[in-house]
């Protein structure tokens, strides 16, 4: 036993209490809703949802869309093995099977020969990644970033992540998707062992944006920052498809993507599609879907059935299910696999396709 | 939690066990530990490769700093209050639909009266109007202004009042100073509403600033910027024409905005001037009122001028509104001096201009200053702006500027006494409050 004052054991309650609070008061989700007047065209919102969320709309693209495993790593493959200057790729799955060996070896292949590879992978979503690829690689001269690894300075930002999966070409053609590598998001979405997702390839001035995406992690992790035309080129119209790209790395204030969802519901006229793994909806959302009901807006929800790589997730998810299928939200459960892909189509003009889950995680956290 | 066993009789004693006195420590340690893992300056050392020219990097520094290139805008340079608040009023009088205006400073005068006024008359026509002010940087203004102007209509929001559950928050200050009238024209300025910034930098009571005007598409930019800190404030989404109109092209100047609400990552605009500064190639021109760089700044400084950069600093001389920043900015002079970089001091009145001009194409200009509290904790707001002539326009305003000037001189800057540079010390210890 020891003898201290009072004032002192006050003092020690007090520097907790302090801590704590400035704690909290950093980590704590800052409420926020959004109120967002009654609109005659979901058109006329796009330039408020672009400028709100940091995203500049670029005319003059061009997507193709790769649904699956059978549609997506044959691409990918085939413009790793295209690529004249520069390969970028980033994602936060990384685990174990052939197709990560293919993919590594056709990375440390074109290093090989001289094309500057750099590989953003997150430290936890690629932590069963084989050590021996991830040598092998480095020896052929990938270049290869971890994103926020474990070390103890970095503590509190431990929970954030890059859930981004992106891969850039020459700068020049640049992939966004929801697959990680791993033999799960192989085939065709044809059994529990094989997911469904979804991807596209990009082609024109839209290319850049991505390409500034994964420049910010990597400056971020390496310091190096990526100048020039070997990067950044003049980009022709490649089509006639308008784009925006959003990128999410919230802490302290409102993330751009979260914005983008709600806004996207608030101004949806017509018809909104959602197809998402992981949907778990706040109050705030559950509101404004019903409001967009009342609006005349037909709603259709996609959420995976019994195959799922998250029980708790779907638990989650169906809390408002009641409140929402009473309100006429038609929800849909997906049987076949796990459904991982992230889209949503609102009025049959604009589609979001990305990495982004409709949780808190993924518009407060990563 | 240290566990309180029955107190002795005068009851100013307790008595606790060892371990939980550990136990305290331990829990203390931890949330310290987290807290600072959470608020440490992440240290970002760019690389930069070389470069043939300074055109070649714009993409890449638009791009890492978050903000397209717009093409098609004009620009009107605002210098000092006699430039600035006649715009200022001007613009206000001539919107129909909707007056914003972001600011840390409001503090006292009759020019603050004049702009509430105009304000309050413009909500009083119908007009919506909304005004960002920070809750620190408006402390000293006129209570009964602000409520004269909630009763006619303007909604006002205070951004980061002092709340004990935003704590973790309220040294994270807005610093932007940004106005968008109708969504079709804007100003970004550095500029406060308060008595100081009126004048034409006449003497010590009125200060030096500079502005500008936007027209074109960057003016959605600007707007965005605006709405960013209103939702978060008001939770009210601006949306539709009305705030995001079409913007047809009104000119030939190529414009980018930037904007950075730092906390926990690597600061937009911080980046942005490291960038510009790893990638001069002929010439580097800074304005600024508080110039405190750290040791990587100093480094690029140093290795801009090993490139044959021409590197010119204006600081503030004697009249400063801190004496403590002037001080903690000389501790890196005489590293700086001594490599080539060339420092001079505006004798007239407080400089407060934020203006960088690099290799005459590209300028930039805003509320960014050129320390640790603007480039890792404050919302700044600078617009970049890729022409020739502008450049050429703030580059004479600047040599105009240098008739006004002290220059430094790295050997008698050693000699500055012994007191003085213990002051420089001290100061640069606080810097990355300052």
């Amino acid at each position: 036993m020891m003898t201290i004052p009072i004032w002192l054991f006050v003092l020690m309650l007090l520097s907790i209490a302090l801590l704590g609070t400035m704690l909290w008061t950093l980590l704590r989700e800052r409420d926020f809703r959004v109120r967002v007047p009654d609109l005659d065209s979901f058109e006329e919102a796009l330039p408020s949802i672009a400028g709100m969320t940091n995203a500049a709309i670029l005319p003059g693209n061009r997507a193709e869309i790769l649904q699956n495993g059978d549609e997506f790593f044959p691409a990918l493959l085939e413009s790793i093995a295209e690529a004249k200057v520069s390969i970028h790729f980033e994602t936060y799955v990384w685990w174990s099977g052939d197709i990560c060996d293919q993919v590594a070896r056709a990375f440390a292949a074109r290093a090989r020969e001289g094309l500057e590879v750099r590989l953003t992978i997150d430290a936890l979503g690629s932590q069963k990644m084989s050590k021996e690829l991830r040598v092998m690689m480095k020896e052929a001269g990938c270049k290869l970033s971890l994103y926020h690894p474990i070390r103890l300075t970095d503590l509190g930002q431990l929970n954030k992540r890059t859930h981004r999966k992106l891969a850039i070409f020459d700068g020049k053609v640049a992939y966004v998707f929801g697959h990680g590598i791993s033999k799960l998001w192989l085939g065709h979405g044809q059994d529990k062992d094989h997911w469904r997702d979804t991807g596209v390839r990009l082609r024109g001035p839209v290319v850049n944006g991505v390409q500034s995406v994964f420049a910010q992690h990597w400056i971020e992790e390496t310091g190096e920052v990526l100048v020039g035309e070997k990067y950044f080129p003049a980009l022709e119209p490649a089509g006639d498809i308008r784009m925006h790209v959003l990128s999410g790395a919230p802490l302290g204030g409102v993330s751009d993507l979260e914005l983008l969802f709600k806004m996207a519901i608030a101004t949806a006229q017509k018809e909104l599609i959602i197809q998402n793994p992981y949907f778990i909806s706040d109050p705030e959302t559950v509101s404004l879907l019903k409001r967009a009901i009342k609006r005349g807006v037909e709603i259709k929800i996609m959420v995976p059935g019994k195959i799922t790589d998250s029980p708790i997730v779907s638990r989650a998810g169906q809390i408002h299910f009641s409140e929402m299928l009473n309100a006429g939200v038609r929800i849909f459960h997906f049987e076949k696999t796990l459904i991982h892909q992230k889209i949503v189509v609102i009025d049959g003009v604009w589609s979001h396709v990305g990495s982004t889950n409709l949780d808190d995680r993924s518009f407060d956290i990563n | 939690m240290a566990k309180a066993a029955r107190p002795r009789k005068p009851a100013r004693f307790l008595q606790v066990t060892y371990t939980a006195a550990g136990l305290y420590l331990v829990v203390l340690l931890s949330l310290a530990l987290l807290l600072w893992s959470i608020l440490r300056e992440r240290e970002s050392h760019v690389r930069v490769p070389d470069l043939a020219d300074f055109e070649q990097a714009l993409p890449s520094i638009a791009g890492l700093t978050g903000s397209p290139i717009l093409a098609g805008n004009s620009v009107e340079i605002l210098q000092d209050g006699d430039g600035f608040f006649p715009v200022l009023l001007d613009e206000i009088a001539r919107a129909t639909e909707s007056v914003h205006l972001e600011t840390y400073v409001w503090w006292k005068g009759e020019i603050c009266v004049q702009v509430a006024r105009a304000l309050a008359d413009k909500a009083k026509q119908g007009v919506e109007v909304r005004l960002t002010l920070d809750a620190i940087g408006s402390n000293e203004g006129d209570n009964d202004l602000f409520e004269m102007m909630g009763d006619a209509g303007v909604k006002i929001a205070h951004y980061h009042p002092f709340e004990l559950r935003d704590l973790g928050l309220f040294n994270n200050r807005t610093h932007r100073k940004i106005a968008i009238f109708d969504g079709r024209e804007a100003l970004v300025f550095g500029h406060g509403i308060a008595e100081e910034w009126t004048g034409h930098a006449q003497d010590r009571d009125h200060w030096r600033d500079t502005g500008v005007r936007l027209t074109g598409p960057i003016v959605n930019a600007v707007q965005a910027v605006f709405a960013e800190n209103w939702v978060e404030t008001t939770e009210e989404v601006l949306v539709g024409e009305k705030y995001f109109p079409a913007l047809p092209a009104t000119g030939s100047v190529r414009a980018h905005m930037t904007a950075s609400s730092p906390q926990g990552g690597v600061s937009q605009l911080e980046l942005l001037y490291k960038l510009a500064i790893a990638t001069a190639q002929k010439e580097l021109i800074v304005q600024n009122p508080y110039f405190i760089p750290d040791g990587e700044l100093t480094g690029l400084l140093e290795r801009a001028v090993e490139r044959g950069v021409d590197v010119q600093v204006m600081i503030p001389g004697p009249v400063t509104d801190s004496e403590i920043v002037r001080h903690a900015g000389h501790r890196q002079f005489q590293d700086l001096l001594e490599s080539g970089v060339h420092i001079c001091e505006y004798q007239k009145t407080l400089s407060h201009q934020k203006v960088m001009i690099v290799d005459g194409i590209w300028s930039h200009v805003g509320s960014t200053n050129f320390d640790d509290r603007s480039l890792d904790i404050n919302d700044e707001a600078s617009v970049g702006l890729i022409d020739e002539e502008v450049a050429a326009r703030l580059r004479a305003a600047y040599e105009k500027d240098l008739k006004d000037c002290k220059k430094l001189d790295a050997a008698t800057w050693d000699e500055r006494g012994a007191w003085h540079k213990l002051k420089d010390r001290l100061s640069y210890m606080i810097n990355e409050q300052l």
